[in-house]
């Protein structure tokens, strides 16, 4: 697949460097099948953060036999008890190869935290080039009483013991972003 | 409070027990890791007066700052507290945890929290507090205090940290790193399901919308800002700024210099307390703290430590650091940047680690945000020293500019004074010169007195340049000086040589600001009229040029000539290189080695290696820069010093260097310093020369 924006050649490779995995969809259904994929290797439940109906529509017919689709909204020991988190982040940033997540509710700040892995779907139109493109979002996400916005750079990671680079420590172990392109 | 003689106890048995293991790799890879960002960065110059310009103004402004973020956060119905000081600030903690009847806190990394004792004033109150930051975790089981800012536990090994687990486990862990974390993970996820608080810090504040931003690599804080039904949020005024692009900007300098990343793995915005699984009955507390932060705005010299952003990459460039490691450089703030924050957070006798800073420097010139640490720690040293006077063999350095001018006039006699036992004996014991340190030859035949007879006259010059000799070309290497004065000559530039003082930086390193001032003054009357009339004047000793440069202005902050001399001020290698690029002189080598060149922590933030190397290259030579990313332990007179806190640590500190110059196969050492040189020659055993010794100017044919 041809990449011929700057700026998602860019996110791709920075993502990438920082040992987030990005996998090229074409369509919402291409990055469903991969959804299905990973449910099947992880097998386990899988929570979904707040997304439109269609999608979660699309996401509960694909797990449907496969694994129980816990959320949008659920209680933070059930997501604790997901081995895959789906979220639909708000923007990626190519500069920094990181994704955006905006949240209203902390459940589904939760669905990105708590599993072993992480899948955020992502449309390469939303990739913004630099960080600082941030601030308008974060601004009109403000005019809501409370929200959180994370950016996020690739799994969570630890070199406290020895300076050994370990992933995973409390996050997500793995951090996939579908990208449609 | 640590006194002299206590804290030359703590560095000697440290001394006895080695540098503290894998200090000097966390140092070494934060720097590396800084080093391979801002080489993808483009112009990291201009982002970080950015950086800079933006604590300027957040902190210049940060009782108007407090009051937008209070009303902001309050807005979104989070309960804001001011804290006057630490004791204030575990009170208001300890009774929110009281009002929501928890036992459990769950807790994200926080200096701010260690600064005011939080634990230990909310375990005082029957609460349990459970660190939740891997290193963090790891040295509130060891009951230890952090060493490093970014990797607070980096001073134990896996064996350690698996005993620590094992011991909370009451099984054995086995000793793989993945089972390790395999149990911190499960050990940690039953804390963050059901402690009652969660506490995080702010890496920084955002009026604008009164959101606190919070950064980590691990997630934990995701999960402390997230899971517990009360959050608590403590936040240092000095964290606050105006802007969501301001945060943003502070967000990637903070990452930069800390470990290379372009941000940390979450960069958190919260604002208001979001509901749980629309459960919104939660509660966000922020306590903003003020514990001396207002006092410090209003002093001159203290107000950047305000700026800093804790990125610990001060500590990561400071040898005697990592010799002594963040338990013995540092009380609750380690590092460079913890003296100044310690004298006026902590007090000023526990800020008594100042007396091992060495004042090389280079903490100033790789902060992200441009804090004159160095500076704040000389005036460290100069509030101690009027509280209980200067440590003696600091006052004998202080003096170094008569000792070496008695010391060339009774030459030869006073070399050779110098050199028996029983002298060595006697300074060593009455004014600290340690007695094993070798010394310079003194010449009687001063730079001073041989001018004139370089001294040619050029008809009509080219440029005109005034000398500034500093102590060694003048007393001890004037023949330096000379081959300077003479490759000026030859290309047509007049030489004079006004009458000065030397730059008198050891009085900024032992913290005395009054006679430092003085030397500045009397040499800015003298070598102004010289720069009135156009002349440039040239330097050749790079902690002499640094300080006309860099020192000068600020201590002479109302004499704008301070400045015109700064503006004016050239490298004496500079100046050479500019003349040979012009075709005006040639430069060959007097003799061929494999050549490896130290570049003196003071000519770093001047032009660094280029030219020397520039020099070396167009005179046929092949050199290679050796360092270790830090100094190499002299730290000007420091390393003359007898005792743990001089020549002890100075050795220390520099065993690293001279190994790398033995394994490098480096024959000879090139060094625009005349004490590092002193020091290198000794410690590698290796013969050093300045670069104007191996270097031969000549007019072109
Ligand atoms: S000036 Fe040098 S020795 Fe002193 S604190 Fe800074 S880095 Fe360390
Ligand atoms: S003083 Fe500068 S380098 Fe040191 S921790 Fe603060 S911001 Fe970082």
């Amino acid at each position: 697949m041809r990449i011929n924006e700057k700026k998602v050649a860019l996110f791709i490779e920075r993502f990438r460097g920082q040992g987030g995995i990005v996998e090229l969809v074409q369509s919402w259904d291409e990055a469903l099948d991969l959804i299905e994929r990973k449910a099947r290797t992880v097998a386990g439940p899988v929570a979904v953060a707040t997304c439109d109906r269609k999608r979660l529509d699309g996401i509960r017919k694909r797990l449907d036999g496969i694994s129980r689709l816990v959320g949008p909204h659920a209680s933070p020991t059930d997501i604790a008890g997901c081995s895959l988190g789906i979220t639909f982040p708000a923007a990626g940033i190519a500069e920094t190869g990181s994704i955006l997540e905006i949240c209203y509710d902390d459940s589904d700040r939760l669905v990105s935290t708590l599993p072993s892995n992480h899948i955020a779907y992502l449309e390469s139109f939303n990739i913004l080039e630099g960080l600082l493109e941030v601030a308008p979002l974060v601004r009109q996400a403000s005019r809501q009483n409370n929200f959180s916005a994370t950016i996020i750079s690739g799994p969570s990671r630890t070199a406290d013991i020895e300076l050994r680079q370990v992933v995973g420590v409390h996050g997500p172990q793995a951090v996939t972003v579908l990208l449609k392109v | 409070m640590t006194s002299y003689s206590a804290l030359e106890e703590v560095v000697r048995r440290r001394l006895r027990q080695g540098p503290v293991r894998g200090l000097y790799s966390a140092m070494r890879r934060g720097l590396e890791g800084r080093a391979k960002a801002i080489a993808e960065m483009g112009d990291y110059e201009a982002f970080r007066s950015e950086a800079r310009r933006i604590k300027e103004r957040s902190v210049a402004r940060f009782s108007e700052l407090v009051d937008t973020f209070t009303r902001n956060a309050e807005k979104r119905g989070a309960k804001v507290y001011f804290a006057r000081d630490g004791e204030e600030a575990v009170k208001i903690i300890v009774r929110i945890a009281r009002d929501a009847q928890a036992r459990l806190v769950a807790k994200s990394k926080s200096l701010t929290s260690e600064e005011i004792l939080l634990n230990d004033g909310l375990q005082a109150q029957g609460l349990n507090v459970i660190e939740t930051d891997l290193g963090e975790r790891i040295i509130q089981l060891a009951r230890e205090k952090p060493s490093h800012l970014v990797f607070p536990a980096i001073h134990k090994t896996l064996e350690d940290v698996n005993l620590l687990f094992s011991e909370e486990a009451r099984r054995e862990i086995s000793s793989d790193i993945r089972e390790i974390m395999n149990y911190i993970r499960q050990r940690l996820r039953e804390i963050f399901l059901t402690a009652d608080i969660g506490f995080n810090g702010a890496n920084v504040a955002i009026a604008e919308i009164g959101a606190v931003v919070l950064e980590t690599n691990e997630g934990n804080g995701r999960m402390t800002s997230s899971l517990p039904r009360v959050q608590v949020v403590l936040v240092g005024i000095e964290k606050i700024v105006e802007t969501v692009e301001e945060a943003l900007i502070l967000a990637g300098a903070h990452a930069v210099a800390a470990t290379g990343q372009r941000l940390t793995t979450y960069v958190s915005i919260m604002a208001g307390r979001s509901p749980m699984a629309g459960d919104s009955s939660r509660e966000m507390h922020i306590v903003l703290l003020d514990n001396g932060r207002s006092r410090m705005l209003s002093e001159d010299i203290f107000r950047e430590a305000l700026y800093c952003i804790r990125c610990g990459a001060c500590m990561n460039v400071c040898a005697p650091y990592s010799v002594t490691g963040g338990h013995i450089f540092g009380h609750i703030y380690p590092g460079p940047i913890g003296i100044p924050w310690t004298a006026n957070i902590h007090g000023l006798d526990e800020a008594s680690f100042a007396h091992l800073c060495i004042s090389c420097g280079l903490c100033k010139e790789v902060c992200p945000i441009s804090i004159n640490i160095p500076l704040m720690i000389s005036r460290v040293k100069n509030l101690l020293a009027s509280r209980y006077g200067y440590p003696k063999a600091d006052k004998s350095m202080m003096r170094y500019e008569t000792l070496g001018k008695l010391a060339s006039q009774l030459a030869p006699v006073s070399n050779w004074f110098l050199k028996t036992r029983a002298s060595r004996y006697l300074l060593e014991k009455l004014v600290g010169l340690d007695r094993t340190v070798p010394l310079p030859e003194f010449r009687r035949d001063t730079f001073v007195k041989r001018f004139n007879r370089v001294r040619v006259e050029v008809p009509t010059p080219r440029a005109r340049v005034a000398l500034f000799l500093d102590f060694f070309p003048n007393y001890c290497r004037p023949e330096i000086a000379e081959s300077l004065v003479t490759a000026l000559q030859l290309a047509g530039v007049k030489v004079e040589l006004p009458p000065q003082l030397t730059s008198g930086y050891p009085l900024i390193a032992y913290g005395d600001w009054e006679g430092a001032k003085k030397y500045a003054a009397r040499n800015v009357e003298l070598l102004s009229s010289y720069v009135e009339q156009g002349y440039s004047i040239v330097s050749i000793e790079p902690t002499a040029t640094y300080t006309l440069k860099n020192i000068y202005p600020y201590l002479l902050k109302d004499d704008g000539r301070a400045e015109a001399l700064a503006k004016n001020t050239l490298e004496a290698l500079q100046v050479l290189w500019g003349l040979v690029s012009e075709g005006l002189l040639t430069v060959r080598a007097r003799f061929k080695k494999r050549y490896g060149i130290h570049v003196p922590c003071h000519q770093r933030p001047l032009s660094g290696v280029e030219n020397v190397l520039a020099l070396m290259r167009e005179a046929g030579l092949e050199a290679v820069v050796i360092e270790d990313g830090m100094c190499c332990g002299m730290g000007g007179t420091f390393g003359l010093k007898r005792g743990p806190i001089g020549r002890e640590l100075s050795k220390a500190m520099g065993a690293r260097l001279f190994e790398f110059f033995n394994s490098g196969g480096v024959e000879t050492i090139v060094t625009e310093s005349s004490v590092c040189a002193i020091h290198l020659a000794e410690g590698a055993n290796v013969e050093v020369f300045h670069p104007l010794d191996i270097l031969c100017f000549e007019k072109p044919s």
